[in-house]
This record gives structure tokens, C-alpha cells and sequence, in this order.
């Protein structure tokens, strides 16, 4: 792909050709010069519809109407008090007459997207009155010398391709470009948070592990991950709460005996007001203007505060969090709330955000090594490379709500998230589609809802988390976990993310037990789908039409004729020999 | 010695296995080393896989010492494994019924998608020597695979060409071959509702036959039952073909061309699976070498007209229940 090198002021037009450009700022001045906001470039756009992407996990991505209106849902509680979690460029996002969209943007067969975040937040803005699209880069204050040069984060044009196309090409390019080799296989686990949030005790949790230990034949579990809930304070990691007496090593311990692979979760780059690490250590807070600890978000029913990560001392706190975690016995992470790290706001040394925000990552897997991170609430482009996995949609829900554009609990509008950014699974990371919720009671999701959220989980090879108390799961709802189990590890495609009804048809090539089209009704009728011809191309399969009850999921498959499989190994030299013979399950 | 080095002047890669200057000599036909509970299978057998004895790549390669900044090597990373086709020692594909080809394209599947689960995989190349022409030590009918860590010579010469093709047109090159080939139908020598097997005009040896499937499809991963059934007729009959045009066994080089694994890029618009047979022989006794132009320039000299081929492997009556 051709690439363009250009000095931002000058004179340039943007190429017809897929390209990447570089674009390179130059102090001309004769002194030292501070950098904020930069727009790239500004293209005319008359579109009725935009595909937007949030910076963060939760945030939405998706195609909208031009005419929509963000600021609607940013103005009342909660989401107010946590205008930071969705966009370090809070006054622009609150704008009416705009329309952000962080990293990529895409309209009419065409896809703009920066291929890094090291050291820029950088997005795009439409402008709904001037109907035209700009390209900006955030330096946050970084300053240059007289003559220095800055090369900007390099973005990708690409175009005439259909927006399936668009995305998985640029997935694959800004994986290439940050040397990412995201290993391939499901990973399969139990977390404590959608059935008991912050109520989980260490007696529910034994209980549990007893559940899944005895399911272990049916269904391949590997991890057991506490949530929020067994900690003192937020920042108090280290410490239990009273519903643990047993400590964290307990927890380690009732985890490993039972054969699976203890995980935690904790929000790292977050303290709470009455934390101790607050009260001992504002100074490790990124703060406003006036020097005072900015608040980050409120949750908890706290203020919380996110931590300067560019302070050595919060780095050596954040070593030995880790360290200390890590030889105790665990080895799964979840690490929440991370855009805390990254919010606007003075530190001690002079980084961008998105600099400290980097280090502090990277110093939480440098320490833990091979253990598997998985990052939530994160700015999605400078976590590349550094997790092993991502929550890419908002928190699911024992609820679903219909409206698509609040990023708050609410399985539909998780259940979207996890179509719309399919691309970046297995290419950036392990996408992790936040939890599924197969018990009967306890929860305001009918069986179709539970299983459409699972088989679509599933069908994108998705990591598979379930969150329930196990008590409560019966033998259809542990049905849909093995049922979900079987439509992972494909090649999928997501044929129709235009689609003005959340009605979506998802192509599966590449498994052994044959090729599928899975159809998903995110809408609350039925709906009978014509196939796209992309579709039927892709999995071989020849259906027209597809009849899909109301949020319901229909699953059409080519069963292939399969043979036994012992796998074995000589007994000589150990090397792997493979009989087959007839046996054919599938038929 | 395993390592891989790499020769800077035409920047592709060498595997090094001096261990198989050892390998196994043709046996006597009591003792075919293939044959269920002789030496490499313990058990019998319907079908069967088993990393090579004398492998080129392996999973657990040594380490390598850097030779210099220039004379670059890598570690042997990799896996080969033979594929048996069958227990029967005598059979051959042309000789075999097509349920057993389908349960081979089942355990060319399974393996396919067992070692592509392997990151460090970038390329599964399936493959068959048939007859001594051709280097076959054992004639126990079985194929082989390959599995690189890294993009052979050849297969990036055809990635790239396949992504240049539709970066420039919007198309898939082999669909478009296929939709021609179709439309003249002067080199097809067989084709069934999923595949077309043609004497290509692009052909580098006198005999050469490839095998297309109609859909475009990346890998043997990503066909249906019905297209299984297909290949498997392809196959029977383009080898069928082969054995009767001298009648004799009829020596040959299957090579499967699936797309690239583990890579960053997406190849599935533009990358067509298809096989390529290349027989040694340009006539009974004759054998067409890979002589100085061939390997030194990697430019061939087709002495045989590809239409006029085609004419004759077509006339070939072949009967399927055979």
C-alpha cells in the first residue's frame, strides 16, 4: 500500500487509492511551541448514515444517523459522572452539532482509521452543519524545539469495499503494524459479578466451584474469576472484606483445588475517596488545573480517582500489586475501569494521557508475565499489544433495553457491541463479549434472549464467561453453554452491520462440523432475512430466506460427515500419530 | 543438523535436515514400514496421520547459533507428519472407492485445523509424490504435509499475485480463470456442479492437470458436504485419467494450495484454493526434468500444447465404480 508523507499545513489531497498517510508537524517557530489539538484534514461527507466507534470498551460502535443526538445521554446521572470513561475530549463530545467517532470512521464503502495510539488520542469529528468529516490528533501539551520534528500516529485510507471488508482490513493492518499475534484458542470461565455484583461471599463462591468442578466433564471451565465485591476498598487491593475471612489466599486456594485457574478482578488506575492509598498518597492522583485530585468518575456511590501513572511511586505500588496478586496464585486478570489511568489532567512528569496510560499497562504485564490479562473499561488503540484480552461492549445485564445508544447495563446494547467490533477478535486481542446469563430465576431474560446472547458470543469465537450462580442453572440453560461450546473456532464474518433493524446474519466458514449461517434478531418482531449472496459465497450454504422469531437467534448448518479421531502418541519417540476411522457423529 | 537459513539473494528460505540423508529405502513389499503394526503405525488402521520420522520442521526444533548479521537462520519450527491413505497397501487414489477419498478430505480437514490453531503456523502445504520418478521412497499409497512458520517462495509469488489481481480488478483471479475456462471449455478435462479439473493454459509440465473449485473457497476448511463429494470425484477421476494414459502408474506430484494461516491480512477475498498435479512424464518412457532452465531460472518450456493435453486426458473414458 502506498504511503504519503506530509507536513501538516501544507496543501494535500486526500488520495483515490488505498493509502496510508503520515503526517508530520514541524515547530517553525523560534521557540518552544506546545501542541493541543490538531486537525488533519477536513473531507466533505453527505451521508444519511455513519459507522461510529467509541475509544473505550463500553462505548458504541455502529452505524447512526447523522442526525443523532450524544449529548442526550451524557447530561442526565450516571451517565454524567462518567463523561471521562467516554471520551478524554469531553467538551467536543458534549457538542450537539457533532458527532465523534475515536480511531475509525466509516461511510459509503470508505474507512478512515489511525493504525496506533502510543502517544495521541486521535478521532474524528463530524459536523453535522458543515456535513464534513475531520481528522484530529490530541497532543495534550507535548511540546516541541525550535526545528524538532513530531511524525503524528500513521492512519488508513481504504475504500470501494463493503464495511465487513473495511473493518476486517483495517483490523488486520493495525494489527500488523503493532506486531500483534493474538493466540487463537476460546478460553472458557465462570465470574462471580451478574448474579451476585458486590454481594459475592467466600461461601457462595466455594459453592460454586463445587458446581463447576462437578460439571467439569461437560463443559471444559478453565478459570474461576472473583469480581468486585471481595475487596476493602477501591485501591485497597490487597485487602479482604469481611465476607472473606479466608483472604485472597483462600480464595487462590478454593480456586486451584478444584482444578481451575484462579482470577481476579480489580481496577488498578482507580482509588476511592475513603481508599487508603487516597488519604496517603493525593499526590499519586492526576489532578485539575489547581492542583486538586481530579475526579475521574463517581461509582460506588465514591468519587474515584484515577492514578498519575507517569509517578515512579505509582509505578513501583503498581509492581508490587501485581507481584504480590501474582504469588499468591493468580493468573487471571481483570483489570476494570482503565480509561482512569488515561483521563485529561496534569501528571507529574510531561506525558500525554495516553503516554502514562501506556506505561502503566505495561507495567501491570511485565509483571504477571504469562498470566492473561484482560482489560475493561480501556481506551481500545493503546492497549493493543500489551492485553491479552478486551471487553469490547458495555456491561451485559439481567435486563435488556431497547434503546441502542445508552452504553449502560443492558444486554441488547452489549449483544451489539459484540457484532459490530467481530473484527477485532483474534486480530487485536481475545474478544471478551462480557458474560453470559443461563439461570432461570434471578434474572428478567427469557431463555430465546440467554440464548441468543450465547450462541452469538460463541459464533464470533468469542472468550466464554458464564455468570450465574450455578445453583440456579438447569439442564437446558447448561444445554445452551455446550450447544454455544460447538460454534466456536470458525472463521466469521458479520454480512449485514448496515442494517437499519438489529437483524444481523453472521457467516461461519472453517470448522469441522461444517460451515453455518447464523441469523440474530436483536429487534423485539419477527423478521424473515434474505440471505446476502456474500453470505451464502462465504459458507457454501444455499439458504434464500431465514425465518427469526423475536430476540431469538436461527442457526443453519452444513453437517459435514466426520470420522473418529484417537489421537495418540508413540511410546518409542513420543511423536503424535493420528487413526481414523468410521464413526460418524453427525450423521 | 535442523535449521532453516535464509539465502539473502533470492530471499526465500532453506530448511536444512541433514538426518534424512537416512531415511528409509524401499522395502520389501512384506515389510512396508506403513503397513498397520510394521513400524510406524502401532495400531491398525482405516486412515491415519503421524510425524515424519525425519521431519524438515518440528515443534520442538533446536535452537540455532547465528552464522553472521548476514548468513541469517531460523529454528526448524514446524511440523511435517504422512498422511496414510488407507491401510490397504496395494491401493492407490485412482484405485480408491470415493468414500474413502471423502474420509481423507476429512483428514486433510482435521489436520488443517488442528495445527492451524498454532500461531506460530503460517502456511499448511498438503502434498503427495507419487512413484519412484518423483522421489516416492514407499509405495503404500500416502501423502504429507507440511506446516511452516513462514510463507514459501512460491506461495508468496501467488499470494501476491491473487491480492494484485483483485486490488486491481475487485475480483478473485481464480474465479475469474474458472468463469472463463467454463465459458471456452476447450482445457476442461472434468468438471462436476463444484469443481473443474483443466489442462491449464498457464501449464508448466506436458501432464499438467489442476483441480478448481467453482466457489471460491480458501481452504479444505471451508467446504460443504456436497462440495466433499465433489472433490472427491475430481480427484478420483483426474488420477483415474493419469493411470490410463499410459497404462501404467502413473507418477505425479499433487500439491494443495490453501491460503495462508496466522498472518495479518485478510486473504480470504482474494486467495482461491486449488490443487496442481504435476506428472514427471512427457510421454510413456520420457521423463520432462527440471533441468537448467527449469531450476535456474524457474522458467519452464512446455514442449506440449495445454488444449491438445486436455483433448486427450478428456477423450479418457473413466469409470467411477472402478
Amino acid at each position: 500500500m502506498k504511503e504519503y508523507r506530509i507536513v501538516l499545513g501544507e496543501k494535500f489531497n486526500l488520495p483515490d487509492e488505498d493509502c496510508v498517510l503520515q503526517f508530520e508537524v514541524v515547530n517553525f517557530d523560534s521557540s518552544k511551541k506546545t501542541y493541543n489539538l490538531l486537525k488533519l484534514f477536513e473531507l466533505p461527507v453527505d451521508v444519511e448514515k455513519i459507522f461510529l466507534n467509541n475509544w473505550q470498551s463500553w462505548g458504541s460502535c455502529d452505524f447512526f444517523s447523522v442526525g443523532l443526538d450524544i449529548s442526550k445521554y451524557f447530561e442526565v446521572p450516571p451517565a454524567k459522572d462518567f463523561v471521562l470513561a467516554f471520551t478524554p475530549e469531553p467538551e467536543l463530545f458534549r457538542e450537539k452539532d457533532k458527532l465523534m467517532s475515536d480511531y475509525f470512521v466509516a461511510f459509503s464503502n470508505v474507512l478512515i482509521g489511525f493504525l496506533k495510539s502510543e502517544f495521541s488520542h486521535n478521532f474524528f469529528v463530524y459536523d453535522k452543519g458543515k456535513k464534513t468529516i475531520s481528522a484530529y490528533v490530541d497532543l495534550f501539551g507535548k511540546e516541541l524545539e525550535t526545528g524538532e520534528k513530531l511524525v503524528l500516529e500513521p492512519l488508513v485510507v481504504l475504500k470501494n469495499k463493503k464495511i465487513e471488508k473495511l473493518l476486517e482490513t483495517y483490523g488486520a493492518l493495525v494489527a500488523e503494524k503493532n506486531n500483534i499475534s493474538a493466540d487463537k484458542k476460546v478460553r472458557v470461565g465462570w465470574c462471580s459479578w451478574y448474579h451476585y455484583f458486590t454481594n459475592i461471599t467466600y461461601d457462595e463462591l466455594k459453592k460454586n466451584i463445587e458446581f463447576l468442578k462437578n460439571l467439569k466433564e461437560k463443559i471444559p471451565y478453565q478459570f474461576v474469576q472473583i469480581d468486585d465485591g471481595y475487596q476493602k476498598d477501591i485501591g485497597d487491593w490487597l485487602e479482604t472484606n469481611s465476607k472473606f475471612p479466608e483472604g485472597l489466599e483462600g480464595i487462590v486456594k478454593s480456586i486451584r483445588d478444584a482444578g481451575f485457574i484462579p482470577g481476579i478482578w480489580l481496577a488498578p488506575f482507580s482509588v476511592s475517596e475513603t481508599s487508603t492509598v487516597f488519604k496517603e498518597h493525593k499526590d499519586w492522583l492526576i489532578s485539575d488545573e489547581n492542583g486538586e485530585p481530579k475526579v475521574a468518575y463517581r461509582n460506588w456511590e465514591k468519587n474515584i480517582y484515577g492514578l498519575d501513572l507517569s509517578n515512579e511511586e505509582v509505578l513501583d505500588w503498581l509492581k508490587n500489586l501485581f507481584k504480590e496478586l501474582k504469588n499468591k496464585g493468580f493468573e487471571y486478570f481483570k483489570i476494570d475501569f482503565l480509561f482512569a489511568g488515561a483521563i485529561p489532567g496534569k501528571r507529574k512528569k510531561i506525558v500525554t494521557p495516553i503516554e502514562a496510560y501506556r506505561v502503566g499497562l505495561k507495567t501491570i504485564k511485565d509483571t504477571i508475565g504469562d498470566s492473561f490479562l484482560l482489560g475493561c473499561g480501556a481506551p481500545l488503540l493503546p492497549s493493543i499489544g500489551i492485553v491479552d484480552g478486551m471487553r469490547i461492549g458495555a456491561d451485559t445485564s439481567p435486563e435488556w433495553f431497547e434503546d441502542i445508544v445508552a452504553p449502560f447495563p443492558n444486554s441488547k446494547v452489549a449483544l451489539r457491541n459484540v457484532i459490530t467490533r467481530y473484527f477485532m477478535n483474534k486480530r487485536w486481542w481475545n474478544n471478551d463479549p462480557d458474560c453470559l446469563l443461563l439461570r432461570k430465576e434471578d434474572i428478567n431474560l427469557p431463555e430465546n434472549v440467554r440464548r441468543l446472547y450465547s450462541f452469538v458470543s460463541a459464533a464470533l469465537s468469542n472468550m466464554v464467561i458464564e455468570s450465574d450462580d450455578m445453583e440456579l442453572v438447569d439442564e437446558e440453560g447448561l444445554q445452551t453453554f455446550v450447544e454455544s461450546l460447538k460454534l466456536c473456532d470458525g472463521e466469521p464474518r458479520v454480512f449485514n452491520l448496515d442494517t437499519d433493524e438489529k437483524v444481523y446474519v453472521i457467516g461461519v466458514k472453517g470448522l469441522l462440523d461444517g460451515n453455518y449461517i447464523l441469523v440474530a434478531n436483536l429487534e423485539n418482531k419477527e423478521y424473515e432475512i434474505e440471505i446476502p449472496e456474500d453470505a451464502k459465497l462465504w459458507t457454501g450454504l444455499r439458504e434464500e430466506k431465514i425465518t427469526v422469531p423475536p430476540r431469538d437467534v436461527v442457526v443453519v448448518r452444513d453437517k459435514i460427515r466426520k470420522l473418529k479421531v484417537e489421537r495418540a502418541r508413540r511410546k518409542d519417540d513420543n511423536r503424535l500419530v493420528n487413526y481414523y476411522w468410521d464413526g460418524d457423529e453427525n450423521c | 543438523m535442523l535449521e532453516t537459513r535464509y539465502n539473502p539473494l533470492t530471499d526465500e528460505w532453506v530448511m536444512v535436515s541433514s538426518s534424512r540423508s537416512a531415511r528409509p529405502v524401499l522395502p520389501s513389499e512384506n515389510a512396508c514400514p506403513l503397513c498397520p503394526g510394521v513400524l510406524e503405525l502401532e495400531k491398525d488402521y482405516d486412515l491415519a496421520t503421524f510425524e515424519n520420522r525425519f521431519p524438515a520442521l518440528k515443534v520442538d526444533a533446536p535452537d540455532v547459533v547465528q552464522e553472521s548479521e548476514l548468513l541469517k537462520k531460523i529454528k526448524s519450527k514446524g511440523v511435517c507428519e504422512v498422511v496414510m491413505y488407507t491401510s490397504e497397501h496395494d491401493s492407490a487414489l485412482p484405485r480408491m472407492s470415493l468414500n474413502q477419498i471423502e474420509k481423507l478430505i476429512f483428514v486433510w480437514r482435521d489436520r488443517t485445523f488442528e495445527i492451524s490453531r498454532n500461531d506460530f503456523i503460517k502456511y499448511i502445504f498438503l502434498f503427495e509424490n507419487r512413484g519412484k520418478e518423483v522421489g516416492a521412497t514407499l509405495s503404500h499409497p500416502h501423502g504429507q504435509l507440511y506446516a511452516f512458520p513462514f510463507l514459501p517462495k512460491r506461495i508468496q509469488v501467488k499470494v501476491n499475485s491473487m491480492r494484485g489481481y483483485y486490488h486491481k480488478n475487485k475480483k478473485c483471479v481464480l474465479c475469474d480463470i474458472v468463469e472463463e475456462e467454463i465459458e471456452k471449455n476447450e482445457r476442461i478435462i472434468y468438471q462436476n456442479e463444484s469443481f473443474i479439473a483443466i489442462v491449464p493454459f498457464y501449464a508448466r509440465f506436458p501432464y499438467e492437470v489442476h483441480i478448481y473449485p467453482k466457489r471460491h473457497v480458501t481452504s479444505v476448511l471451508d467446504l460443504v458436504n456436497k462440495e466433499i463429494e465433489d472433490f472427491a470425484r475430481a480427484l478420483k477421476v483426474v488420477t483415474m485419467k493419469y493411470d490410463k494414459l499410459f497404462d501404467q502408474e502413473f507418477p505425479y506430484m499433487m500439491c494443495f494450495f490453501q491460503k495462508p494461516f496466522n498472518l495479518n491480512e485478510v486473504f480470504d477475498d482474494f486467495f482461491h484454493f486449488h490443487v496442481e498435479f504435476y506428472p514427471p512424464k512427457r510421454d510413456k518412457d520420457k521423463i520432462k526434468w527440471m533441468a537448467s532452465v527449469e531450476t535456474g531460472t524457474w522458467n519452464f518450456i512446455n514442449p506440449s500444447l495445454p488444449k491438445e493435453v486436455a483433448d486427450r486426458l478428456k477423450s479418457i473414458e473413466v469409470n467411477l465404480d472402478d
